[in-house]
């Protein structure tokens, strides 16, 4: 146990150390005059995302693929209102440190079970994950489908009534509903750029499809591009468009209404048969066992 | 109710019991009411009735969550009706406007005819108060759709306000051309609400099954607390504290298929 927590400290030091950097005076100076200059409109972070800081090191040995995966969870819950002004290496360090305090849990419990060792250490960053990123995350991405194909219909009215594509965008922005947010959010980014790309520069609604990682809103992003570049047949276009986006949520929604009995099956047998089965036995054999169970 | 939802802040309590279909004059008392009294009754019956206190604790529990959720699925409850009758809605629109081009009047025909068959609805009642605003010189057209899409309970009401306040903006439809593509807008936006549907009947229906289990468990252990020889299981503390974990994760698991139920579509 001794060994252990020498370790443990000796890693936390060394973690501490590699993060003090030799910086020059003029630098010190510079960034201590920025601080007071700008103190006013910054709010200083709480003493615990401070910490997380102090695992930034082991956030860069992070394998890509999970990074990915955070960021994307990220992207999606900031636009449910979750996790406003956290950064994904944050999140990440996050999910470290809930995996640090839960091995610190179990080298207290059971330092000699590496088994359990490795469930505690395994847990709080999973359970992190599920509950606090991927299903607000999985929510808000379901929404966005869901709204999607309204949006391009209405879309497609719009500039069916001559409006321009990027001024029908500005309109549709300005809705309610998950998917205007999504589109004002491309519209905010593309203050002093273009709305929409051209052959030479990527628009601000692609970059936010791209970022989304949503195939359907890349999709969208790509025609609507492409409708803007040739000038002509928008109209005729876009609506063809709203049909088939119509048409594939529908077939889609009625696919997905028939999975949702394999999808509840897990869920029902982990709390409900489990729970069920369960205290069944334990009233069955609390008489035979009374003698152990009642005192 | 319609005048809180049409004037007090979203984030208020009134403007949650007036979406819930709460009528009150103190918001303050009866969110009190709502969110302690139910825990609160059920810690004294159960209680006074001497149930086990692990089966007392679980039961307050729920009891306190409970309420909250019944609550919030009031509010989403009310975005549900009014979209279960969109569809209607806007085919009659079209057909209406077709007719005549004065939004408002539409409006006022199709909460009507929406409210022959079963009285005022969620969306009839929008419907009328948004002709009524419409109608007064205060207020005016434009921004009496402007107001629907503010306080619309669902996104598709929202989307049928854009709609109509650009059809109101071109003149009543630029001479058709923008009553053609809002035709086509609502053909659309009625087939996707009209599959939405259903997929949320289908989806409904397969949780159906999930909701017999704990009523499965009730009866098994109503039988067996009236059973002499199974009865003193119940005294056991060990089998009060699985009872009411089991109480409580069935809850909790029931929360969560009603949340993939309804995320399904």
């Amino acid at each position: 146990m001794e060994y252990t927590i020498a370790l443990l400290v000796a890693v936390l030091a060394a973690l501490m150390a590699s993060r003090i950097q030799i910086v020059t005076a003029g630098l010190l100076s510079r960034r201590l005059r920025a601080a007071y200059e700008q103190n006013d409109g910054i709010e200083s972070l709480p003493f615990y995302r401070g910490l997380l800081s102090l695992l930034g090191q082991l956030v860069r040995y992070t394998p890509t693929a999970w990074l990915k995966a955070i960021g994307r969870q990220l992207y999606w819950a900031r636009l449910a209102g979750r996790w406003t002004g956290w950064t994904l290496p944050e999140i990440v360090a996050l999910h470290i440190a809930s995996a640090v305090i839960g091995a610190v849990i179990g080298l207290l419990l059971a330092p000699s079970d590496a088994v359990l060792l490795l469930a505690l250490a395994a847990v709080p960053p999973f359970l992190l994950n599920l509950l606090a990123l991927r299903s607000p995350a999985r929510k808000v991405h379901r929404q966005i489908q869901a709204e999607l194909p309204e949006l391009v219909a209405l879309l497609a009215a719009e500039v069916g009534a001559g409006t321009s594509i990027s001024e029908a965008l500005n309109r549709l922005s300005r809705g309610s509903g998950l998917g205007a947010k999504w589109l004002r959010r491309a519209v905010t980014g593309a203050v002093g750029e273009l709305l929409l790309s051209t052959d030479t520069q990527e628009g601000a609604l692609m970059r936010e499809a791209r970022l989304s990682g949503d195939e359907d809103l890349i999709a969208l992003a790509i025609n609507l591009d492409k409708l803007d570049q040739r000038g002509t047949g928008a109209r005729a276009l876009l609506a063809q468009t709203a049909r088939s986006a119509a048409a594939q949520y529908i077939a889609a929604a009625h696919i997905r209404a028939e999975k949702v009995g394999s999808e509840i099956i897990l869920p029902m047998v982990f709390f409900f048969f489990l729970p069920y089965v369960a205290v069944l036995l334990m009233v069955l054999g609390a008489p035979l066992l009374s003698g152990v169970l009642v005192p | 109710m319609q005048q809180v939802l049409a004037s007090a802040d979203p984030r208020s309590l009134a403007y949650k019991l007036a979406a819930a279909g709460i009528q009150t004059d103190n918001p303050r008392l009866t969110w009190t009411a709502i969110k302690w009294l139910p825990a609160a009754v059920t810690l004294a019956t159960f209680w006074g009735a001497g149930f086990p206190l692990a089966v007392t604790a679980g039961a307050a529990i729920v009891a306190l969550v409970a309420p909250r959720k019944w609550l919030d699925g009031r509010i989403k409850e009310r975005g549900r009706r009014i979209d279960q009758q969109l569809p209607a809605a806007y085919s009659r629109l079209v057909a209406m406007l077709r007719a005549n081009v004065d939004v408002a009047a539409a409006l006022r025909e199709v909460a009507e005819s929406l409210e022959m068959a079963t009285g005022p609805t969620p969306l009839s009642t929008e419907l009328r108060h948004t002709a009524m605003e419409a109608t007064s010189t205060e207020i005016g057209r434009e921004k009496a759709l402007r107001n629907l899409q503010q306080r619309a309970a669902s996104t598709s009401l929202a989307n049928l306000g854009l709609l109509l306040e650009r059809f109101t903006q071109t003149g009543a439809g630029e001479g058709g051309r923008f009553y053609e593509a809002f035709e086509r807008a609502a053909q659309n936006v009625q087939g996707i609400l009209e599959a939405r549907q259903r997929a949320m009947a289908k989806a409904a229906e397969q949780l159906q099954s999930a909701r017999i289990v704990p009523i499965l468990l009730a009866a098994t252990m109503l039988f067996f607390m009236n059973d002499p020889g199974f009865r003193i299981s119940f005294q056991v503390p060990l089998v009060q504290v699985a009872l009411a974990l089991a109480v409580a994760m069935m809850y909790f698991g029931y929360t969560i298929m009603a949340d993939i139920t309804r995320e399904a579509v």
